[in-house]
């Protein structure tokens, strides 16, 4: 099987079950999520007791030139007031030896307020990505701040996010970071009911010491209709170890067959 | 470019797996008992929940998406009126009246979307200080969309909508902590005790058009779920929604001159299931409200959000109100929600009747001493409030203001008036007279939905009732 082959029938596996599934409903168009399709992320959770299922499709071009896809299926659920889990599987398909595809990634996110005129939304996520993946090896524990404020002081919606993250890579080698950063600074800005366009900057610690990428992204929030969030976005890194360019595709369901 | 099989393989066995066992799991277990706070909060809790799985989901966009467009559309104009209230200057509000109204008339005819919004995207600056007021608003809209969607989900047999629509009521109520109350606007609005505020009436005299706006839109939201009740599963439903939609252009036209009730415009609903209609009574009222205490010039907004608190608090449920859910008549039981009639304008109808009660039932307290032509130019100042729109002879300013022009001596309790207070006192003896009036009403039947309406049957019997709400009303 070649890997287009098996490309080609991951999508089909991970997508078929939402054009199958009789009724959805994505009423989570203003809850933005990491990757869909920018980086940034807003410090609301999904509503209690829902059901999410999100999908990425990224392409990057490495500053060596090789382009790079991931596909990331996502379950994400209310489960408690304010706090949401989600459950992540990246599925890496890379030009060199793949590592980390497959890894789980398990993230809980709790809320502790809704924004005031001066005082910001904040939330704490924890994470931990396992290693389940090809040649993974350590498990890597992760802790963001995430910050919301809405800028409106008329019917013109728009908002500045911020995500600061720590990130441990616990079997860290030699050449490696065991400690790094990634810090994200978003807007939000509505065009109509339909439509939300995303900004962000992103500078980030690779794991490789000595290395970090910075990178400017655009997005675009799409409800297609009451049952489907499209998303589409792109980046251009602008250091030497950043990605080339990078493009996303995401969407967002809320599951209602159950 | 190589891609490892296997960690694919496993990847989406794991994602297969969560989903099925979340599939298996269905929490929908109800508290056991349902606390209403009574604080105002001075940081609010995002506090969102999810709407209640079923067949149904969705099903009202997919049968009617012209309809549910217009109903997004009105939303859209709820939002954005919060903020237009709120921070439109004393001086520009005529003009900020006529262009709300104008943009929200295109919007509604013309460009209405194919998504719902939620408050805050279209009234930003109120969700910063208000936010229990847009979380409340939002839940009920879900609401709205649910039992639309019942009605229109066909695989939901007739006789079975009742059984769906409780269940929609019930996760209404015990999912969310601020739920409208089931219980009739009679009872809720002597609950909140506003007429004596001093922003009472503000929004409807200084934005007459807009406040019109959402007489038309209650009008509407009723009629949908009237023409659903007369159209039956069939393809009827279709056809007396089109009906009903076609005087959507008349009605902004020749505008309601209150708010209509949906006793008025939904007999046939409110008999299948009287909580469901009492809640969007409740949360209609509530938008009016919401918009006076926004327009009143005199407040800051933390004392608006501790007015917009006690408010939403008052008229949310509270353990027992679903006894007194059918407690009101429906004076009009065999209206054709397809037609669109001089009755629906007046400024004389259920809203205005309970003001009215409340007005008599406050005045021996607040205005003991007062002479018959006192409590009659009492009574004409009240009417003018009520009416759209700044009246000839009508003082601008509150209804509280008005009266003590009339009467300068007229009793309030110290500080009633402050924003987050409330007159004990006053609110229970508009209970009582409640009491008096309607303890003793018979309770509205359900509605039997043993037979399936049809339009045909209905015209060769001359009229739109049917005899199952005929004996609903005896």
């Amino acid at each position: 099987m070649t890997w287009q082959n098996a490309f080609g029938a991951v999508v089909f596996l991970i997508t078929a079950p939402l054009f199958i599934s009789p009724v959805v409903f994505a009423h989570d168009h203003t809850n933005l999520e990491r990757g869909i399709p920018i980086e940034i992320e807003d410090a609301y959770p999904t509503a209690f007791e829902n059901r999410e299922f999100q999908g990425i499709l990224r392409t990057r071009r490495t500053e060596e030139k090789n382009y790079e896809y991931e596909l990331v299926p996502i379950l994400e659920y209310g489960f408690i007031r304010n706090g949401e889990l989600e459950l992540a599987v990246p599925v890496r398909f890379l030009p060199g030896e793949n590592n980390d595809s497959g890894n789980i990634e398990l993230e809980a996110l709790y809320n502790f307020n809704f924004e005031g005129l001066l005082l910001p939304a904040f939330s704490l996520k924890a994470g931990i990505e396992i290693p389940t993946g090809m040649n993974a090896t350590g498990w890597a524990p992760a802790a963001t701040l995430l910050v919301s404020k809405t800028l409106s002081r008329g019917s013109w919606f728009h908002a500045l996010h911020l995500n600061a993250a720590w990130l441990r890579n616990s079997d860290a080698g030699i050449d490696e970071r065991l400690n790094r950063y990634r810090i994200t600074l978003g807007y939000e800005l509505r065009l109509d009911p339909n439509n939300m366009v995303l900004m962000d900057l992103q500078r980030e610690q690779q794991k490789e010491r000595k290395n970090e990428s910075n990178l400017f992204e655009i997005g675009l929030r799409h409800q297609w209709n009451p049952l489907t969030v499209l998303a589409i976005g792109t980046g251009v890194g602008f250091s030497d170890e950043s990605p080339d360019f990078r493009a996303t595709l995401g969407f967002q369901r809320s599951i209602t067959i159950f | 470019m190589n891609l490892s099989l296997n960690a694919a393989a496993k990847s989406v066995a794991i994602v297969f797996a969560t989903l099925l066992s979340w599939s298996i799991y269905t929490p929908h277990a109800a508290r056991a008992e349902i606390k209403i706070k009574k604080e105002s909060p001075k940081v609010e809790r995002y506090d969102r929940v999810s709407f209640m799985r079923g067949p149904h989901v969705m099903k009202y966009f997919d049968r009617h998406e012209k309809t549910f467009r217009h109903g997004a559309a009105i939303h859209v104009a709820h939002g954005k009126a919060h903020d237009l209230a709120q921070r439109t200057p004393l001086d520009q509000r005529e003009k900020a009246d006529q262009k709300f109204d104008r943009e929200m008339v295109d919007l509604l005819l013309n460009k209405a979307p194919k998504t719902e919004v939620e408050m805050r995207t279209y009234g930003p600056y109120v969700s910063q200080f208000a936010w229990d007021l847009y979380r409340t608003i939002d839940w009920t809209h879900v609401h709205h969309d649910q039992t639309y969607s019942i009605l229109s989900e066909p695989s939901i047999p007739w006789n079975k909508k009742r059984e769906w629509t409780d269940k929609a009521v019930r996760h209404y109520l015990e999912k969310f902590d601020l739920p409208r109350s089931p219980a009739p606007l009679d009872v809720t609005m002597r609950r909140a005790g506003t007429m004596m505020k001093p922003y009472f009436g503000y929004f409807r005299t200084h934005y007459p058009q807009s406040n019109s706006y959402f007489y038309v839109a209650h009008w509407w939201h009723p009629a949908i779920y009237e023409a659903q009740m007369i159209g039956g599963n069939d393809q009827e439903q279709e056809k007396a929604i089109q009906q009903a939609e076609a005087n959507l252009p008349l009605a902004l036209s020749m505008r309601p001159q209150r708010m209509l009730l949906s006793r008025e415009i939904m007999p046939r609903y409110s008999a299948l299931s009287p909580e469901s209609a009492n809640i969007f009574d409740n949360l209609h009222m509530l938008h009016g409200i919401a918009y006076d205490i926004l327009t009143y010039p005199h407040w800051t907004p933390a004392q608006k959000k501790t007015e917009l608190d006690r408010v939403i608090r008052a008229m949310s449920y509270q353990p027992g109100d679903e006894k007194l859910a059918r407690k009101f008549r429906t004076p009009r039981h065999d209206m054709d929600p397809r037609r669109y009639e001089p009755w629906m304008i007046s400024v004389e109808g259920e809203m205005n009747r309970i003001m009215v009660e409340m007005m008599n039932e406050m005045m021996p307290h607040i205005m003991p001493k007062a002479t018959r032509k006192m409590k009659k130019d009492a009574m004409a100042q009240l009417w003018q409030k009520l009416t759209p729109g700044l009246q000839d002879g009508e003082p601008p300013g509150s209804f509280h203001d008005a009266l003590l022009k009339i009467s300068p001596r007229m009793v309030m309790m110290s500080g009633t008036m402050e924003p987050g207070e409330s007159n004990p006192i006053m609110m229970q003896t508009m209970m009582k007279g409640w009491t008096e009036k309607y303890a003793m009403l018979p309770e509205l039947p359900r509605m039997a939905m043993t037979r399936e309406p049809s339009l045909k049957s209905l015209q060769m019997a001359g009229m739109v009732n049917t005899s199952e709400s005929k004996e609903a009303q005896k």
